[in-house]
């Protein structure tokens, strides 16, 4: 029985881990070649497109003005630009600030919300803006982002020249990465999912997930959802998966970068994380549930990997554990024998190589304390993830049983006291 | 319907020469027909009437035994030859020796009473009873036995017979043993088990006037191959057997019972130990089932009995935690019940031999081992378990149990033979005996026994030996082959090479010409019991978490030569930057 238990785990771990060696060699061929695609669609000469930024903000004061700072640099013209600043039932000096920098230049635009129509979190603030704007193109940041210069211009002319993208998806490197160990592993993470979950998939399947920040859609796709998701915690993935339904692809195109915070405490992580869990398994739920109504099958590649992800590939982790601490009081007479060993050990250095090579396809990242930090990485803050799942899920469950309202956590902001120098990619 | 059929034959290498002595033929139209018309005080058939069947059985399966009692004239229609054997004393009425005497054919008599037979039988003259203390060919004196000091019938010859045995005290003193005049024949003694069989059984060659090729067909069966057999030790004897090209037999259990725990355990449990067997049967061994547990009751494997309860000496006609109570006929009312209540009994027994070898077998043949024939444990088993198990096996080795009341009385037949009681199986009996590790003078006796067998002109040599045993024991057995390979005329028995079948449900096997054919009802049998799915799904799951190494190796070594390749591309690049757009 014990042997039958050791297959599985080992069987709905690998799954996942395949899958993970997949991506991670489309990521890197991916890395490979996408700058080809600046030369050629510089080469298109297009005109630029009217593009509309919406910046959802509730208190905000710590990193607003950085973000504004940063959108006053970019490289774009301005007359085809609009930034808008969702000042969403902030009690702190938000609005005050975002309204300066609205004085100071005519394309930066701040609009207030409160109760009723405000304050109902980060969908509920995209729609207003939404409906305020004017691009054609909306592109959407995080209040505590700062794109790069270029990064609108690629965004841009990346969609207008794809008419069967939906959404282009930047990049986003982490601006705070060697603050402390937290923010360390978080940015090996960040930059892992991206090149083999994001680069990845959209490699082999055209596909990749919007991200909160850094990533502009059709307007015409929003009129047609009708907007975000205001139920959804987790909008981004949410809206991905109607932007596939449309029959549309999500390009990922990393030369678009934005710098971006990352929670510099546990506690703060922890909440955001949670967020983004429940969010998951609410999509995971919703689109099942529907799976039957969709049109696009390509979803179906996604919705196995979250579903694989929080129920299968966690369930093996479990599984796993619990045999590895039962074993350790009871012999359990697992006749798995060496192969366990190896696989562990195979596991492992995957994990490694994986994250060294994404780190890698970054400059100035491939360092002596991130190889380290990966090292790490594999015993602590992955094993956190299990926790996470478990809560989340008591968390999403509890909600439906007791139909209790989404409350939108707003992760918490961290004033950065120096920027780094090489803000490229 | 046949929904999964698998066919799986597998090919050998080895081209021995097939063994299939002509006169195991039963179809040949001119096989002999024998009656034997016997004197015993039992007035059934038990041990003495089976060794003669077993002898005769080496040349025709026609052959009908009938009591003094019972013979009638109309018994030796057809009939072409008639053996009278005296087992004990008894006053032959005039019908009998009317009969017998006016019999056309070849008659031959055995033991006592043939003095009563006087006309057929004038060329003998009894005498008396004397000791001997060897047997030796009349031809070939060197081929002679020497023997505890027995009785013989001692008879004077008349001139015009000739004397094929004769029997000897000492130096000097000869008496006939074996006599022949014409189509009639004399053998002088009523005892048929070795080493009298061994001469008997040589001079019925001429009794039925056939001469068998003079080859000895031989072989060695590695024993008690039970899951917890070490590997590393079957293999070693494998290789040995292999490397000197004899073909061989391998006794399988499928499950090993511990006595203490009464745990079991299964060949699945011991992938090296399959592995090892499919080596074997890949490479000159061929699979022989030896039971499904060898043991009965809490008894270890290997030790116990699985087809006779040794505890009260008789069949299993109960389950194992069955109170036994044996009934005797008086305390039944009628002979009815009497009868009806042994018919259950040996429908127990049938039902348990029936679900022990087909459990058997189709657990060997989910593994992929195939057994072509059957051995009893202990070579136990009653004389309605030989008729059971006739339906699924075609043949079988070993020894054989030859009464119903004790399992102790058991005995072989100095060549291949089809005794009737085997209900048409072909018996490869063993006769040299084993590497015994209690025996110190395992080696010698066994030698003794070979050169014993060897006076048959197709006398079988076959022994077995203990795979698991340590290192002066595999010497040993090494001496052992040694010798048997000295032996001229030797043929290895190659099972793969002669015809056998077995077939349990969902499962039928048959070898010809080297090919083992299979034919598995793989669906049935999973429906059968879960476990024989389970063994697969293991085995998949096993290899592909070796697939699960080899792919994730391949991967590591990818990215870190990514990795390698991406720093050097990073240290060569230049910074690239676009330029110029207005803001």
């Amino acid at each position: 029985m014990a042997d039958f238990f050791v297959y599985i785990s080992l069987f709905l771990i690998w799954t996942m881990l395949f899958y993970h060696m997949f991506l991670m060699q489309g990521g890197y061929w991916y890395s490979m070649h996408y700058r080809k695609k600046e030369r050629e669609l510089e080469r298109l000469k297009t005109p630029m497109p009217r593009v509309s930024i919406l910046i959802p903000a509730h208190n905000e004061e710590v990193v607003i003005g950085d973000t504004l700072e940063a959108m006053s640099n970019l490289n774009y013209p301005s007359e085809r630009l609009e930034v808008i600043v969702i000042n969403d039932n902030s009690n702190d000096l938000t609005g005050e600030i975002a309204e300066k920098y609205a004085q100071k230049y005519t394309f930066i635009k701040v609009i207030h919300t409160k109760p009723p129509n405000g304050g109902k979190g980060k969908s509920g603030a995209l729609n207003n803006g939404l409906r305020m704007s004017t691009g054609d193109i909306i592109c959407v940041y995080d209040a505590d982002n700062c794109p790069e210069p270029d990064a609108i211009y690629w965004l841009a002319l990346a969609l207008v020249n794809d008419r069967k993208a939906g959404a282009i998806v930047g990049k986003f490197r982490v601006v705070n990465a060697n603050k402390n160990l937290l923010t360390r592993l978080i940015n090996v993470e960040t930059l892992t999912f991206q090149w083999l979950a994001q680069a990845g998939r959209w490699f082999w399947f055209k596909m990749a997930t919007i991200p909160g920040t850094n990533f502009a859609i059709r307007r015409s796709i929003l009129e047609e959802l009708g907007g975000w998701d205001e139920k959804a915690l987790s909008e981004d993935t949410e809206l991905s998966f109607r932007v596939y339904n449309l029959g549309y692809y999500i390009r990922f195109f990393p030369s678009a970068v934005t710098w971006e915070q990352e929670p510099e405490s546990i506690k703060v992580w922890w909440r955001q994380r949670t967020r983004w869990a429940r969010g998951n398994i609410y999509v995971i739920v919703k689109f099942i549930l529907g799976f039957h109504k969709l049109k696009s099958r390509r979803i179906g590649i996604d919705l196995l990997y979250f579903l694989f992800t929080y129920l299968l590939f966690f369930g093996g982790v479990l599984i796993s554990h619990a045999i590895f601490i039962i074993n350790l009081f009871i012999d359990l007479n697992l006749s798995i024998g060496l192969v366990s060993y190896l696989l562990l050990i195979i596991g492992f250095l995957l994990f490694v190589t994986e994250g060294i090579l994404s780190i890698s396809m970054e400059k100035g990242q491939l360092t002596k304390k991130n190889f380290l930090a990966i090292i790490f990485m594999y015993f602590s803050y992955s094993q956190m993830w299990l926790f996470l799942v478990i809560y989340a899920s008591f968390l999403e469950i509890k909600r439906v049983l007791f139909r209790q309202e989404v409350k939108w956590y707003k992760t918490k902001r961290f004033e950065q006291t120096a920027i780094p120098k090489d803000k490229t990619a | 319907m046949r929904y999964m059929l698998s066919i799986l034959p597998i090919i050998l290498f080895s081209l021995y020469i097939s063994i299939t002595p002509q006169q195991l033929n039963a179809e040949s139209k001119d096989e002999p027909v024998v009656l034997v018309v016997y004197s015993s005080k039992s007035g059934t058939v038990d041990e003495h009437q089976r060794l003669l069947d077993m002898l005769i059985g080496h040349f025709t399966s026609s052959i009908t035994f009938k009591h003094t009692s019972e013979v009638r004239e109309a018994d030796f229609e057809h009939v072409t030859h008639v053996f009278y054997y005296g087992q004990s004393k008894e006053h032959l009425s005039t019908e009998i020796k009317q009969m017998i005497e006016q019999f056309n054919g070849t008659v031959t008599a055995i033991g006592f009473n043939a003095d009563q037979l006087q006309e057929r039988f004038s060329f003998i003259e009894l005498v008396s009873e004397e000791l001997v203390t060897k047997i030796s060919l009349r031809s070939d004196e060197e081929k002679s036995v020497s023997i505890m000091p027995d009785t013989i019938l001692n008879v004077n010859v008349t001139t015009g017979s000739d004397v094929l045995v004769k029997g000897s005290y000492g130096k000097g003193v000869e008496y006939p043993l074996f006599i022949t005049n014409g189509n009639t024949h004399y053998y002088g003694t009523s005892k048929l088990e070795p080493p009298f069989s061994i001469f008997l059984g040589e001079v019925l060659h001429e009794v039925f006037a056939m001469d068998h090729s003079h080859e000895h067909p031989a072989y060695i069966r590695l024993e008690d191959i039970h899951p917890l057999v070490e590997p590393e030790k079957v293999m070693k004897v494998a290789k040995e057997l292999k490397r000197r090209d004899i073909p061989y037999m391998v006794a399988v259990i499928p499950v090993y019972t511990n006595p203490d725990t009464k745990e079991r355990h299964y060949f699945k449990d011991s992938p090296q130990l399959l592995k090892a067997l499919k080596y074997i049967q890949d490479n000159g061994g061929s699979i022989v089932l030896h039971g499904y547990t060898h043991q009965f009751r809490d008894d270890e494997t290997g030790e116990g009995f699985e087809f006779w309860d040794v505890d009260h000496n008789m069949p299993i006609y109960h389950g194992p935690d069955d109170e036994v109570l044996i009934k005797t006929e008086n305390e039944f009312d009628t002979p009815l019940e009497y009868e009806n209540y042994l018919e259950e009994l040996l429908a127990f027994e049938n039902e348990y031999i029936e679900s022990k070898l087909t459990r058997g077998v189709q657990e060997l043949a989910n593994y992929g081992i195939y057994p072509l024939a059957f051995e009893a444990p202990h070579y136990t088993m009653s004389q309605n378990g030989y008729a059971q198990t006739s339906q699924y096996f075609s043949t079988y080795v070993g020894q054989i149990q030859l009464s119903d009341d004790n399992w102790e009385i058991m005995n072989t037949s100095p060549y291949i033979t089809t005794p009737t009681f085997l209900e048409g199986m072909l018996l490869l009996p063993e006769t040299i005996g084993f590497i015994d590790k209690v025996d110190p003078k395992a080696v010698e006796k066994m030698i003794q026994n070979i050169h014993d067998y060897s006076i048959v002109r197709d006398g079988i040599i076959a022994g077995f030996y203990h795979p698991f045993l340590d290192e002066d024991h595999f010497e040993k057995f090494t001496k052992v082959l040694d010798e048997l390979e000295q032996i001229e005329g030797l043929q290895w028995i190659d099972l793969k090479q002669m015809n056998n079948n077995v077939q349990v449900e969902h499962v039928h096997i048959k070898s010809e010409n080297g090919e083992v054919i299979v034919d598995i009802d793989r669906l049935k049998l999973f429906f059968t019991s879960i476990d024989f799915l389970l063994y697969h799904i293991k085995k998949v799951a096993v290899n592909a978490t070796w697939l699960m190494v080899g792919a994730g190796t391949v991967a590591v070594t990818l990215f870190i030569s990514y990795i390698v390749i991406t720093r050097k591309r990073s240290r060569k690049s230049i910074y690239y930057k676009r330029r110029g757009i207005i803001g």
